[in-house]
C-alpha cells in the first residue's frame, strides 16, 4: 500500500473512532438532559422541595434531601481532602523528600486512585461498626474525603512538577523559606490544582458507592453530622429501580442536575484556569 | 585596596550523585567592592556551580557536599548558625532564564520585601516598588500597569525585573548567572545597560560565557576550567596580556578541548545570543 494510502486510512480510522465516542457521549448526555429537561419544565420546584412522606413510593414531594445530602457530604469532603492533598504533594517535591520516596508514595496512589469506591465504602462501613456508630452525614463526607485524596493528591504532585523550577530557585534566591518557597511554587501551579479540585469535586458528587452503605440512604431532610441522608448519585440508584414511572422521571430530573453542576463546575475551573494561567511563567 | 565584600577560601563543591563529581575545586577567590567581577569558562567547567555556591542556593539541590567556606563581609557563610534564607537576602541573585514570579508586576518586586518584612506601610511599599523599578529602567515601560502579570512582560523586561526584585531587599552583593544569555540582543543589551549602571553601587559576580560582554563589562575576570581557577585579574590585563596558556588559547582562539560534563552542565544553555555574542570580535577599548 502506497504511504499516502496508509495516511488516509488511518485519518478515517481516527475520526470514525472519535465520531463513535462523541456520538455515544452526546446519546447519553441528550438522553438525559431532554427526559430530566422534561421532568423540571413541568416541575421545577422538585428540585427545591423536601420530600413527601411516601416519596419513594409514590414520588411525592421534591428530592431537595438529595441536593442538600449531596452538597454537605461533597462540598467539605473535597474541601478536607484538598488540604491533605495539597500537604502531601508539597512534601513529596524534592525540597522535602527524596525521588525514591515520592515515587513509591506516587505508585500507591495510583493503586488508590484505581481501587474501585466501593472498597472504600466497604472500608468505612467496617470502621463504622468497629465504633458501634451509624451511617451518617458525617461517614459519607470520611468515605468521600478518602475516595478523592488520590485523585487530588496525584493532580496536585503532576501540576506541581510541572511548575517551573525557576520558580522555586528565584523564591530561594531572594531568601525565601521552604514554606514560602513552597507556597510560591502551589501559586505558580495554581491552574493544575484547580483542575485537579474540580476532578476531585465531580468525582466525588458522582459517586454512589462510597456512599451506598455509609451515609444511609435516608429519604428525609439532614437535620445534622450524624443523621443519615442521601446524596444524588443514591437516590438515582434507588428511584431508577422504582416500579413507579413518577419516581423514575424524578430519577432523570437529579441526573439532569447532577450534569448540570458538574459541567458548570469544569466551566467555571476553565475560567479560573485561564485566570491564573495569565500569571505562569 | 577596597574591602572585600565577599571571597571563598579553598572553595570545594562535589556532586555525590551516581556518579561523583568535583565541580569546584579549592577556589579561593576575592570579589572587590562596587565592582563587576565575571566568571568565564566554557560550558560545564562549575561556573554556575561556584556562583550558587556563594549564597548557598546549590543546597536545594539533592546531593551536593562543600568544602571549604564563603565569607560575607569576613564573616563565614557555611559555618554559621545563621539560617540559609538569612544569608541569601544579603547576596541576591538573578537566575539564567528570566522567570516571573506568578504574581503582578508589582508584587514581584514587593515581594523580597513582603517576606522579610522589610517595609513600614503601603506607601512605603509603592515608594520601593517605584524606585527599584526605576533602579533598573523599568518604570517607564510599566508604570501604567503595575497589576498586570509579571509574565506578560518581553524576556528582556522579566530579566530588568528580576534584577529589580533581588535589588528590592537590598543585598550587599549580587550574584548573575549568565543573565543575558537567554535574551534577544537588544533585550540583551539592555539588560547590560543596567549592570553597567549598577555595578557603582554594588557588587557584582557575574558568570558569563560571552567574551565580548565580559570585556565590556567586567572590572575584574576569573578564568575558571574544570573547576579550577586558571586565571583571574583586572579585566584590562586579563585580555590584553594574559599569564596562562590556557587563557590565551580561551580567549584567542576556539574553545578548548570539551571538559568532562558535569552535573550542572545540563542547565546550562548554550544559546544563540552567547555564543554570537562570544564569537563577535572584541568592541574597541573606551
Amino acid at each position: 500500500m502506497d504511504r499516502y494510502r496508509k495516511q488516509r486510512l488511518f485519518g478515517a480510522a481516527v475520526r470514525a473512532a472519535a465520531l463513535l465516542v462523541v456520538g455515544v457521549m452526546l446519546l447519553v448526555v441528550s438522553v438525559t438532559l431532554v427526559r430530566g429537561g422534561r421532568v423540571l419544565l413541568t416541575d421545577p420546584t422538585i428540585v427545591v422541595t423536601p420530600p413527601g412522606s411516601r416519596y419513594m413510593l409514590e414520588g411525592t414531594g421534591g428530592f431537595l434531601h438529595a441536593v442538600l445530602g449531596s452538597a454537605f457530604i461533597v462540598g467539605p469532603a473535597t474541601a478536607i481532602s484538598m488540604v491533605f492533598a495539597v500537604s502531601t504533594a508539597t512534601y513529596l517535591q524534592s525540597d522535602y523528600s527524596s525521588e525514591r520516596f515520592s515515587e513509591s508514595v506516587n505508585m500507591f496512589l495510583n493503586v488508590l486512585w484505581g481501587t474501585p469506591p466501593i472498597v472504600y465504602g466497604v472500608f468505612v462501613l467496617t470502621i463504622i461498626i468497629a465504633v458501634g456508630a451509624q451511617t451518617s452525614l458525617l461517614f459519607g463526607i470520611v468515605a468521600i474525603a478518602i475516595f478523592q485524596y488520590p485523585i487530588m493528591t496525584r493532580y496536585t504532585d503532576e501540576a506541581l512538577r510541572a511548575a517551573p523550577d525557576r520558580v522555586r530557585e528565584s523564591t530561594y534566591g531572594l531568601g525565601a523559606t521552604r514554606f514560602e518557597s513552597a507556597r510560591m511554587t502551589v501559586r505558580a501551579a495554581a491552574p493544575g490544582i484547580i483542575a485537579g479540585l474540580i476532578m476531585g469535586f465531580a468525582r466525588g458528587i458522582g459517586d454512589a458507592a462510597t456512599v451506598l452503605f455509609t451515609t444511609g440512604r435516608s429519604t428525609r431532610m439532614p437535620g445534622g453530622l450524624l443523621d443519615a441522608a442521601t446524596t444524588l448519585p443514591v437516590l438515582i440508584f434507588d428511584q431508577a429501580m422504582s416500579f413507579n414511572p413518577e419516581v423514575r422521571s424524578h430519577a432523570y430530573a437529579a441526573s439532569f442536575v447532577l450534569t448540570v453542576v458538574v459541567l458548570g463546575l469544569i466551566l467555571v475551573s476553565k475560567l479560573l484556569a485561564g485566570r491564573y494561567a495569565r500569571y505562569t511563567p | 585596596m577596597t574591602e572585600t565584600p565577599l571571597a571563598t577560601d579553598t572553595l570545594s563543591v562535589t556532586y555525590t550523585g551516581d556518579r561523583e563529581i568535583e565541580a569546584v575545586k579549592g577556589v579561593s577567590i576575592a570579589f572587590p567592592a562596587n565592582e563587576l567581577t565575571t566568571i568565564i569558562g566554557p560550558s560545564g567547567c562549575g561556573k554556575s556551580t561556584l556562583l550558587k555556591s556563594l549564597n548557598r542556593l546549590h543546597e536545594i539541590q539533592q546531593n551536593v557536599e562543600i568544602d571549604g567556606d564563603v565569607l560575607l563581609s569576613g564573616d563565614s557563610v557555611y559555618n554559621t548558625d545563621e539560617p540559609a534564607p538569612e544569608i541569601r537576602r544579603q547576596i541576591g541573585y538573578v537566575p539564567q532564564t528570566p522567570t516571573a514570579l506568578p504574581l503582578s508586576i508589582y508584587e514581584n518586586v514587593a515581594y523580597g520585601l513582603r517576606i522579610h518584612d522589610e517595609y513600614e506601610s503601603k506607601a512605603d511599599l509603592d515608594e520601593k516598588v517605584e524606585t527599584y523599578l526605576r533602579k533598573v529602567n523599568l518604570w517607564d515601560e510599566v508604570n501604567d500597569r503595575l497589576d498586570a502579570p509579571g509574565a506578560e512582560l518581553s524576556t528582556g523586561q522579566i530579566q530588568r525585573l528580576c534584577v529589580a526584585r533581588s535589588l528590592a531587599v537590598e543585598p550587599e552583593v549580587l550574584l548573575c548567572d549568565e543573565v543575558t544569555s537567554a535574551l534577544d540582543p537588544i533585550s540583551a543589551e539592555s539588560v547590560e545597560e543596567t549592570l553597567e549602571e549598577l555595578k557603582s553601587e554594588y557588587t557584582i559576580v557575574m558568570v558569563t560565557h560571552a567574551m565580548a560582554q565580559a570585556r565590556r563589562l567586567a572590572d575584574k575576570v576569573v578564568f575558571l576550567y574544570l573547576g579550577e581557577v586558571v586565571e583571574a585579574g583586572d579585566v584590562r590585563s586579563f585580555f590584553e596580556n594574559p599569564q596562562a596558556e590556557r587563557t590565551r588559547q580561551f580567549i584567542g582562539g576556539p574553545t578548548p578541548v570539551d571538559p568532562e560534563p558535569t552535573e550542572e552542565s545540563t542547565d546550562e544553555r548554550e544559546s544563540s545570543t552567547g555564543a554570537e555574542l562570544a564569537a563577535s570580535p572584541p568592541p574597541e577599548e573606551s
